[in-house]
């Protein structure tokens, strides 16, 4: 792969799965508490186009990444090592942005820029292409499931989010079109055990959406970034919202329902939002993903300075004003910009990243002593 | 800003990445010249190119230039730019008109014609909290005020556009062996819904849209060439305004199928929403529940001219008030405009009806013999001129706020197709209220299957069904807009109550209105003998229908996506 195109900074790139492991430089980059764990492959070395997104599913074994090409792998774990089990090059005619597997993990979606999302079937180790959704005009830049697996959010450059839902009989529909950001929607993500949606927009702000007799409405407006919000994760509880921007910050939100403790104001029987904790001065540049672990709770960013941060909440801190600190940085985790980070939903601590330099890393993370 | 657009419009036009030289796909014709080689380009202190020959002669350029038909055409463009797009069709255009009318020459004058849809007349109604029928006739004065010479109800063209749907529809139900296109039967009233087909999936969606005008554009045939024969006018000197609940309907009248290149004129001038109808009567100072009421105008009800009468075009500014001794052509003119005067409590005109600071009424004849409008009474004149009534009472449809299409055509074809007398339409929603179907069945089997699509949702759905040729229906009425066209992008809002509610309201006062069946209106069946010489007649087919156009995307270099 030689240079990019000359076009303006997209923040993603596509990815291609790293048939080589990182190479030395993994050996200067250990840090306090952050180890790589890779092995060398035979083969021949990947010739790949940048990194977009990993995913992993809900029981950890699979993992998804998309190339530019309009490719997109899977591959499985076994033990170790990380094989390549399959490549599906059909189906896409631009860039592959975004991966997500559905939870039951059957099912693998894929957002691209030609502006459709495909549904794609697993049999064994073989992907099939059941439907693909139509209708956003231009770009789709990311798709998500919903934790109940009948319900799928798309958004795209067209500003809009959509929101699908599949019957039994694997067909797809229309529920809502939401209009309510004034620009390109970057990111969306569903809450983890409410039916409630969340979307990142290069109009700096965060919306969220919940349903209302028979269509989705936006509920809350969460305002605060100063530049475009690249990415969302909810905490384990879904009671925060963590969001990064490429204002180099990354910023925390809570919850207050109606009547809360606090006596935070609220309109009608939506909660509030508040911003309760901002991490600056920590990222030298746009942050593009921020995964929060399920499992541990630990905040894991993806930097376009090329390196992963991790940040745990301090324990003492105040629930309403909580501190969380810097656990572990790894300045050069790729020679280019990360573009994203996931935690393993089952194996604690292992996280993976993918780059514009076209490798898709692995690490372990083991949380410092005191914590 | 956030776009007056239907939502189905909006997600087509709008883009964030087009630069304004970038997409646009208006033709600008560049004559070359051969050998000419690189030419210089001069700016003048005007702002005005000159291209530079190796002559040294200069050239003047022309400007490129973009207009609302272009807007149609194209698949991304400047549109950001929209609001300069509209105001050019706006209220204030018309006001340019009408002051235009008050000091031009006599044969510069234009009649201004103005058509209410009764969708915007609901909405106006809710907001001055006044019954459908004193709404029209207060209308009906303000406008008149204004400088306007009639004032109409499209609810009236909306009967055309209802029977030359339900006869398409049994036409092309009997002829769907014939054709795999045939059916489903879209309907195309609505503008918003028929940008998005041509723009997005036109070979898909175009073979199935009705051709039948909407009622808009039946009013624009109707107007332009009924009225203007009846008037001895040429469509030309008609100023044809129509008041909408959408600003969709403005590009609706701005496509080229609507222009007549013969009279170099639209069929619809210029297209206001209720909205901007609003901030006429708030520039006026006027509160429309304050207004005195006028008789309203009817197409149907203008009495013959007779060939012996004189032909009159636009009249002079001097013609007297008392106009009783007036050769006939004149004065048949003037029964048109005032068949029944209402006589009202205390002075006629005056005070009640202008407020002290209105401004000079403009001088056409026509105006001046109202009594209503004049400022000093009228004695006797008025009376003469009265003829007996015409309906005074505004008519509607059944089938709900967008015009009633599925409801009519689901019972025409019951009854022709099956025989089946269909006493009330029984509605079944589906995913959410603005998808819902309607069935005719006998003997457990399904004879018709008929929906209404509303909102861009349901649209996609319903595309994407038509596309994987899933599409269950028979017919499908469209619209872009959730709940219809009482919810238009053009309609009130009301600050202080929610949106909901006053959308129930407008719907109530929309179904205050008597409603009538197309087929028993006299003055339709008239019109077609009269006027359009026959239903199914070329006449009709010109002039009540239309066609669409797919619009193709624009490949330039310049569009490289990412």
């Amino acid at each position: 792969w030689t240079g990019r195109l000359a076009a303006p900074r997209p923040g993603y790139a596509p990815a291609a799965w790293a048939e080589r492991c990182l190479p030395g430089s993994s050996a200067g980059a250990r840090r306090a508490a952050l180890r790589l764990r890779g092995r060398t492959y035979p083969g021949p070395p990947a010739v790949a186009p940048r990194s977009l997104l990993v995913a992993a599913d809900l029981r950890g074994a699979h993992r998804a990444c998309l190339s530019r090409g309009g490719e997109q792998r899977a591959g499985f774990a076994a033990g170790d090592s990380w094989i390549c089990k399959s490549v599906l090059s059909e189906g896409h005619q631009r860039t592959v942005r975004k991966v997500a597997w559905s939870p039951c993990g059957n099912y693998l979606a894929s957002a691209s820029f030609d502006a459709t999302t495909c549904i794609w079937k697993k049999n064994q180790d073989d992907f099939e292409c059941v439907t693909t959704l139509e209708g956003h005009e231009n770009e789709v830049k990311s798709v998500a499931w919903a934790p109940s697996g009948n319900l799928l959010a798309t958004c795209s450059r067209d500003k809009s989010v959509w929101v699908w839902e599949v019957d039994e009989e694997d067909e797809y529909e229309c529920v809502s079109v939401l209009n309510s950001h004034t620009q390109d929607v970057k990111h969306v993500v569903w809450h983890p055990n409410q039916e409630l949606l969340a979307s990142a927009s290069y109009d700096d702000t965060v919306k969220l959406y919940r349903e209302e007799e028979d269509d989705w409405v936006c509920c809350a407006t969460l305002e605060g970034h100063e530049s475009t919000v690249w990415s969302l994760a909810f905490d384990p509880s879904g009671q925060r919202l963590a969001s990064c921007s490429d204002d180099r910050t990354v910023r925390i939100w809570r919850q207050y329902p109606p009547g809360n403790e606090q006596g935070v104001a609220c309109s009608g029987s939506d909660p509030s939002w508040k911003c309760i904790c901002t991490l600056s001065g920590f990222h030298s540049r746009t942050i593009y993903d921020v995964a929060w672990c399920q499992l541990t709770g630990a905040l894991a960013t993806a930097c376009g300075d090329d390196a992963i941060r991790v940040f745990e909440e301090d324990p003492s801190s105040d629930p309403q004003q909580p501190t969380f600190s810097l656990t572990a940085h790894l300045p050069q985790a790729h020679s280019q910009d990360v573009n994203c980070v996931a935690w393993n939903p089952k194996e604690p601590g292992l996280l993976a990243s993918c780059s514009d330099d076209g490798e898709v890393a692995f690490w372990k993370y083991q949380r410092p002593e005191g914590l | 800003m956030a776009s007056p657009f239907s939502g189905a419009l909006q997600l087509t036009d709008l883009d964030d990445f087009i630069g304004p030289s970038q997409d646009c796909i208006k033709p600008v014709k560049v004559d070359k010249r051969l050998g000419s080689g690189v030419a210089k380009i001069h700016i003048e202190d005007d702002g005005s190119y000159f291209q530079v020959g190796h002559d040294g002669g200069t050239r003047k350029l022309e400007k490129a230039k973009i207009s609302l038909d272009d807007c149609l055409a194209c698949s991304g463009c400047v549109t950001s730019a929209e609001t300069v797009l509209i105001t050019q069709q706006s209220h204030e255009e018309l006001r340019k008109v009408l002051d235009a009318n008050k000091t031009s020459a006599p044969g510069q004058q234009r009649l201004v014609v103005i058509s209410v849809s009764p969708q915007s007349r609901a909405s106006l109604a809710a907001r001055f909290q006044l019954n459908p029928t004193d709404t029209a006739r207060k209308l009906t004065t303000f406008f008149k005020k204004l400088g306007a010479h009639y004032v109409f109800d499209t609810a009236f063209s909306r009967n055309f556009s209802l029977l030359e749907s339900q006869r398409e529809f049994v036409r092309r139900f009997r002829g769907q062996a014939d054709s795999k296109q045939a059916l489903p039967v879209l309907t195309s009233a609505c503008p918003g819904w028929i940008c998005y087909a041509e723009k997005t999936h036109g070979t898909l969606l175009i073979p199935h849209l009705s051709t039948a005008r909407s009622p808009q554009q039946v009013m624009g045939s109707l107007v332009k060439d009924f009225f203007a024969q009846q008037q001895r006018l040429t469509p030309d000197k008609i100023y044809h305004v129509t008041v909408m609940p959408c600003y969709d309907k403005k590009l609706e009248a701005s496509r080229p199928d609507f222009f007549s290149q013969e009279h170099q004129t639209r069929d619809v001038d210029c297209v206001i929403t209720t909205g901007e109808v609003f901030k006429l009567l708030q520039e006026e100072g006027v509160l429309l529940s304050e207004l005195e009421p006028t008789p309203l105008d009817s197409l149907s009800e203008l009495p013959r001219r007779d060939d012996s009468t004189e032909e009159t075009v636009l009249p002079s500014p001097g013609l007297p008030p008392d106009t009783s001794t007036k050769p006939l052509g004149v004065s048949h003119l003037l029964e048109n405009k005032h068949p029944k005067c209402e006589r009202l409590p205390g002075s006629p005109g005056s005070q009640q009806v202008l407020p002290p600071e209105a401004p000079p009424l403009p001088r056409c004849h026509r105006q001046q013999v109202c009594c209503h409008l004049r400022p000093r009474p009228s004695p006797g004149a008025a009376d003469s001129r009265c003829s007996s009534g015409s309906a005074q009472e505004p008519t509607s449809h059944q089938g709900g706020g967008s015009g009633g299409y599925l409801e009519h055509v689901f019972r025409h074809a019951a009854q022709e197709l099956f025989g089946v007398h269909v006493t009330e339409v029984t509605y079944r929603p589906l995913r959410n209220k603005d998808f819902q179907e309607v069935t005719l069945e006998r003997e457990g089997q399904v004879l018709l299957h008929f929906a209404m699509a509303y909102g861009f949702r349901n649209i996609q759905n319903l595309v994407q069904k038509l596309k994987r040729g899933r599409c269950p229906y028979h017919y499908v009425e469209v619209m872009a807009c959730p709940a219809g066209c009482l919810n238009g992008g053009g309609q009130l809002k009301a600050p202080d109550t929610a949106d909901k509610e006053l959308l129930q309201h407008v719907e109530r006062l929309y179904s205050m209105v008597r409603t009538e069946v197309p087929e028993d209106v006299p003055g339709v069946q008239e019109l077609y003998k009269r006027w359009l010489q026959g239903e199914g007649s070329e006449q009709a087919g010109r002039l009540l229908h239309t066609s669409y156009h797919a619009v193709e995307k624009a490949s330039s270099g310049l569009s490289i996506r990412w």
